[in-house]
């Protein structure tokens, strides 16, 4: 393996996997980020919130995706080595969870543009 | 690499913006946008979840110590710490240089223009040196002081009553913007939850139209000849079929219909089976029937046998003999089509007048011989059915039938 970021993420991946088929009953990712500073404006603050629950909302697998994508700025390719799964499954899994993410926020978005 | 076309300019878009695109298809893309309102909102909305994200990603960095202590674990250098210090100086420099730079400008440009003790002296020599003291009217420095502290209370009392009338001014500006702006707040809020509410209850509304479809399709796919049975018939049939008198026969024909609830129609079960008994008064014979009959869409083959003469004792002692001594004279069989056309029926008025009946087939009534009937089909009540129908067969069969949703 040539990519260290993508070799290091997939050492993290496994770790999680490992540590969530032991123990389900842990913390979310919405709840591992509400724990975070909040620096953001209220427009910003409800935006994320949304896109948060709008992430919770996704199965496993495509959440995993678009994080990696958005959150990691990860490569299709890198995506694909991180996760082990072919770039093709990869390439739908990341469209589906951005459509799906955008068909949640679409209202929302559309009030916000009005208002800005 | 997926290439460009009219159907998948959506999926074209995710990969234009993750940076997954060839030079052509790019353009390709860029255009189609340009000209495609719908797509173009929708790039706007990735764009602007994807800067929400940014903003939130930036908000948090793990400290550089947090940083290299993870990479120390797994036995790597951390980039930062092998770059050394001129990597953190480059950094805070990227960092703070701007500010850094005006301030230091700010400073400079001061300390220019600031006079200092030498200039002084010189304004002060050259004034002594250029101006007499003749010239200037003399006021004694009593009443000059005087003057000077009226006007200086004065001044005093307006300039405060000024500012605290900006004060004032600006507190009820400040609790009006307030106000405005958690107003405002609350209605766009407002606006949201209704909306997203309303998203939400029509997603749920699809959700249950898409589950009722998929029931329907269970109820419409052969799986198990009787897990659509939603009805059962009786038939009662007025027959002359055996000769030039008019008899009367009675079948109890028990056979089964499904009913679907969501496009309200009435159809033969795919699979279809009944049985029959009759009692002719005429010749006082007994008989039993079956009747199958298969849905293929819009045609239902039905076949119906029937056996007269049938004697009880068949099942008695000697079933050989029975069956030997038996007559078939009245036995038929028929082998018929019936349209069944997926049609809600005709409305009149609101009112569902029911459907027309159609079959053909084949028969042997003694012979060989075609069979036709037409009839009419009413509905009575929602899921209750009136059949009443002429069968050409033999000397013609008038049957009349109700069938009961359950």
């Amino acid at each position: 393996m040539t990519n260290t970021p993508a070799f290091l993420l997939r050492i993290a991946r496994n770790l999680c996997v490992n540590a969530v088929r032991k123990d389900r009953g842990h913390a979310s990712f919405e709840e591992y980020m509400v724990g975070e500073k909040d620096p953001h404006t209220s427009g910003d603050k409800e935006l994320l919130d949304l896109i948060k629950d709008a992430i919770s909302q996704l199965d496993d697998k495509y959440r995993e995706m678009f994080i990696l994508r958005e959150y990691d700025g990860l490569s299709y390719l890198d995506i694909a080595e991180v996760t082990g799964e072919p770039v093709s499954t990869v390439k739908v899994r990341i469209h589906r969870a951005k459509q799906k993410i955008r068909e949640i926020l679409q209202p929302y978005i559309e009030e916000l543009s009005k208002f800005s | 690499m997926e290439k460009y076309n009219e159907n998948n300019a959506s999926e074209m878009l995710t990969k234009l913006m993750d940076n997954e695109l060839s030079a052509a298809d790019k353009e390709k893309i860029i255009n189609k946008i340009k000209s495609d309102d719908d797509l173009q909102s929708e790039k706007n909305a990735h764009e602007k979840i994807r800067e929400a994200i940014k903003k939130d990603e930036d908000s948090f960095k793990p400290p550089i110590a947090a940083t290299s202590a993870v990479f120390g674990s797994l036995g790597m250098k951390y980039p930062v710490e092998a770059a050394g210090a001129s990597f953190l100086i480059s950094t805070f420099f990227k960092k703070y240089g701007v500010a850094l730079g005006v301030l230091a400008l700010t400073i400079v440009t001061g300390l220019f223009f600031l006079p200092n003790e030498k200039t002084k002296a010189n304004i002060t020599e050259k004034g002594k040196t250029e101006i007499s003291s003749e010239q200037i009217p003399t006021v004694s420095q009593s009443k000059i002081d005087e003057q000077k502290s009226d006007e200086s209370i004065a001044k005093n009392n307006v300039s405060n009553e000024n500012r605290k009338q900006q004060e004032i001014n600006r507190d009820k500006d400040l609790n009006s913007f307030k106000h405005n702006t958690s107003e405002n707040n609350n209605k766009l809020n407002n606006k949201i939850k209704n909306i997203i509410a309303g998203d939400i209850a029509n997603k749920q509304k699809q959700t249950k139209s898409v589950s009722d479809n998929l029931e329907n399709n269970k109820i419409a796919t052969f799986h198990n000849p009787f897990e659509n049975v939603q009805a059962s018939r009786s038939m009662i049939d007025f027959s002359n079929f055996n000769g030039q008198k008019i008899q009367t026969a009675v079948f109890a024909n028990t056979s089964y219909r499904k009913y679907n609830y969501y496009t309200d129609i009435h159809k033969e079960s795919i699979f279809n089976v009944g049985f029959n008994g009759f009692n002719s008064q005429e010749t006082g014979n007994n008989g039993l029937g079956v009747q199958l009959s298969l849905n293929l869409s819009r045609i239902s083959p039905k076949f119906s046998g029937y056996l007269s003469q049938l004697r009880l004792s068949v099942l008695s002692e000697n079933i050989q003999n029975s069956l030997g001594e038996s007559d078939f004279g009245n036995s038929r069989a028929m082998l018929t089509a019936r349209l069944n056309p997926e049609i809600e029926g005709i409305n009149l008025l609101n009112t569902d007048l029911g459907r027309p009946i159609l079959e053909l087939g084949v028969g042997n009534f003694e012979v060989i011989q075609p069979v036709g009937a037409v009839g009419y089909e009413f509905r009575i009540f929602a899921n209750t059915l009136l059949e009443a129908k002429y069968t050409h067969f033999g000397s013609g069969i008038i049957s009349i039938g109700f069938s009961k949703g359950f």
